[in-house]
């Protein structure tokens, strides 16, 4: 718990909960949104990418958030390789066209294929918090070690996508012990 | 540096080769361990600057997802670097992220301010930044050790006192060697220099051979002893040729000594010779005249007593020759006094006294008075006349004889006789005498011939006669006071004559 203080500290987030209403939110949560965040540190995205050079990078909220105003307040003003941050939430069956990083709510669970069926996965990263998400073709997801937040990546949906993950990721990329194998 | 001044040039050039290369060798290895620790610490830190450049890159995602086993196990690689003590990893609260240590009793300190370099006994500790899209989002922080650093330093120098014992033969070796080019000509120089004094030969010549200040100094060297040659030779010569001088001369002059010598042993030998015979002369004239005397005696007596006893006996032509005989006769006895008399001025010695010659000449006029008188002659003397030194008998008759001359061969009607004293015929010449008159005078050509004995230039009855023996007197007598006579006249004006006694 410390250690995800640390990091929540390392990250800047402390000034952001402390500032936050929604103190409520799981710390969990907050430590997913931050590497959310940093996932777009570390993918990058062909050009034909971007509509435009000033468009921004955005980040899309599939089913019920679960980060509320923590993402927004955590990528306000921020930049990532010179490209301004953006958050936009979508309904079920709303328009994923623009979507850069697409977070899929656990709400959706049980829809995730079909879900995916309707996405380029080759240009839009993929998140989820389970692992189910991966098995149903998902390129990363969240899940809990202990009490640390870890992130699984499934690696063929990586290899074929257009952008490209670092290696520094993959390195921190986990395999869950209890997970079923992909 | 006393014991260093009595080290011979050899040793000194030696000594200087090999400590001058040795210093040479440790300070150049001195400045090459500086450069190197120096190079080696640079080097290390550009290593461990690259080593952290691509730890921190790659631990970015690590510290983003806060995943420190990722970071540590990236850390651990570094194990490959011997050089790396310590690394660390620290977050961007500066708290340890991740650490590696090469030895467990290791532990990376407290986060570093980013971006430093800290250089310890330990080793080089660098921190960096780590940067994920130009912000920091963490700091590396590694320890480099000196160890390489340390076993090179130990390996050098172990191979530089391997090589400074090499060096230190070799440059004894070569210093040997060397110094001889330089030494060698000053030692020649030396020995040539102690040659030359000891045996002052300064035929000795340095040997030259090199171009160098030495060189030059044995040319100087040379040069000074070809002059000191040079001189010497010219002392010698002016020596020798001064002693052959000396030698010539002095043979010259034992030569002209010699030949003086014989010419004084000729000339005393013709002296002994002529005063022998000049004394048998004197003895045979004196025995001759002593000896005639006693049969003239006789003659003389019979004579008388024949022309007294057997006058009556005799016609007149016998009487008158009987005269004759008488009167030859007499006359010869009176030749033969004056022989004797002039041989007796030859014999037996003077008697000198200091003579008051004024006092003598009136003695010697006093018993001419009545001549004097009777010719009525005027005598004079202008001068008071000086005292001299001689036999006073003997000067008496010089004066007494050279007075009757003069009374004797006058023809004036007022003769007169002058005697005083004249300057002396040479600088040396002691008083000087003359009497003078107002006579006859001598022929030019009789001059010589006046002084012979019985040497009359007048017929036996004319000026009253004479033996002709008086100025033979005069000057036997003036050479015997080593004096000196001699004549001036003008004929028919009158004669003077000079004597001059020594002074």
């Amino acid at each position: 718990m410390r250690r995800a203080l640390c990091l929540a500290a390392a990250l800047g987030l402390l000034l952001a909960v402390g500032r936050s209403p929604a103190r409520a939110q799981s710390l969990e949560d907050e430590i997913k949104a931050a590497f959310l965040y940093n996932f777009a540190k570390f993918v990058e995205w062909p050009p034909d990418a971007f509509a435009s050079p000033d468009e921004p990078l955005t980040f899309c909220m599939l089913g019920r958030d679960p980060f509320g105003r923590v993402l927004d307040d955590l990528l306000a003003g921020e930049h990532v390789r010179h490209r301004r941050l953006a958050v936009r939430r979508v309904e079920r069956n709303g328009r994923l066209d623009g979507c850069h990083i697409l977070f899929v709510s656990p709400t959706e669970q049980g829809r995730f294929a079909t879900l995916l069926r309707g996405i380029d996965t080759q240009r839009v990263l993929t998140v989820s918090d389970s692992l189910d998400f991966l098995a149903a073709g998902g390129h990363v997801s969240f899940f809990v070690e202990g009490s640390r937040v870890r992130f699984a990546v499934n690696q063929e949906a990586c290899e074929r996508a257009e952008f490209r993950m670092s290696s520094k990721l993959m390195q921190v990329a986990r395999r869950p012990a209890s997970a079923p194998r992909q | 540096m006393g014991r260093l001044d009595e080290l011979s040039i050899r040793r000194k050039l030696i000594a200087v080769i090999a400590l001058g290369s040795v210093i040479v060798l440790l300070l150049a290895n001195a400045a090459l361990f500086v450069w190197d620790s120096l190079a080696y610490r640079r080097d290390l830190q550009e290593r461990l600057e690259s080593v952290a450049e691509i730890a921190g890159r790659n631990s970015t995602a690590a510290i983003q997802f806060n995943d420190p086993a990722t970071a540590t196990e990236l850390l651990a690689s570094l194990e490959t670097q011997p050089d790396v003590r310590w690394a660390a990893i620290y977050d961007g609260d500066d708290a340890l992220f991740a650490g590696y240590a090469s030895n467990p009793a290791l532990e990376p300190p407290p986060a570093p301010p980013a971006s430093s370099v800290a250089t310890s006994r330990e080793g080089v500790a660098i921190a960096r930044p780590i940067l994920l899209d130009g912000r920091r989002v963490g700091t590396i922080a590694v320890l480099g050790g000196l160890d390489g650093l340390y076993a090179r330093m130990f390996r050098r120098a172990l191979t530089i006192g391997l090589v400074l014992i090499a060096a230190l033969l070799t440059a004894l070796l070569l210093a040997q060697r060397l110094q001889r080019v330089i030494s060698e000509p000053i030692l020649r120089l030396a020995r040539v220099a102690r040659a030359v004094s000891a045996e002052r030969n300064y035929s000795l010549r340095a040997p030259a051979g090199t171009r160098d200040e030495v060189g030059q100094l044995v040319g100087s060297f040379n040069d000074m002893l070809a002059q000191i040659q040079r001189r010497d030779a010219a002392l010698l010569a002016a020596k020798e040729t001064l002693e052959e001088r000396v030698e010539e001369r002095t043979a010259q002059l034992q030569q002209e000594l010699g030949e003086r010598h014989r010419a004084e042993q000729e000339l005393a030998r013709r002296n002994e010779e002529l005063e022998q015979t000049n004394r048998e002369l004197d003895d045979f004239a004196y025995i001759a005249s002593h000896d005639l005397k006693e049969p003239l005696r006789g003659i003389h007596n019979y004579s008388q007593f024949l022309l007294e006893d057997y006058a009556d006996r005799l016609d007149e032509e016998g009487r008158v020759k009987l005269r004759t005989l008488i009167r030859l006769s007499r006359r010869m006895e009176t030749l033969i006094d004056s022989l004797l008399h002039y041989s007796r001025l030859g014999r037996g010695d003077l008697t000198f006294t200091n003579v008051d010659v004024n006092e003598l000449l009136a003695e010697v006029l006093d018993l001419h008075a009545m001549t004097l008188r009777e010719k009525r002659i005027d005598v004079r003397v202008p001068a008071r006349l000086p005292v001299v030194r001689a036999d006073r008998d003997r000067l008496g008759e010089v004066l007494a004889n050279l007075i009757t001359n003069a009374v004797k061969y006058n023809d004036k009607q007022e003769p007169w006789i002058e005697i005083g004293t004249a300057e002396p015929a040479t600088s040396n010449g002691g008083p000087t005498f003359y009497v003078r008159d107002n006579g006859i005078g001598i022929q030019d050509r009789h001059l010589d011939t006046v002084f012979r004995i019985f040497k009359r230039l007048h017929s036996r009855d004319e000026f009253g006669g004479g033996t002709g023996a008086g100025l033979t007197i005069v000057r036997k007598i003036i050479d015997r006071h080593q004096g000196r006579v001699w004549i001036e006249s003008r004929p028919g004006e009158g004669t003077t004559v000079f004597f001059s006694l020594p002074a």
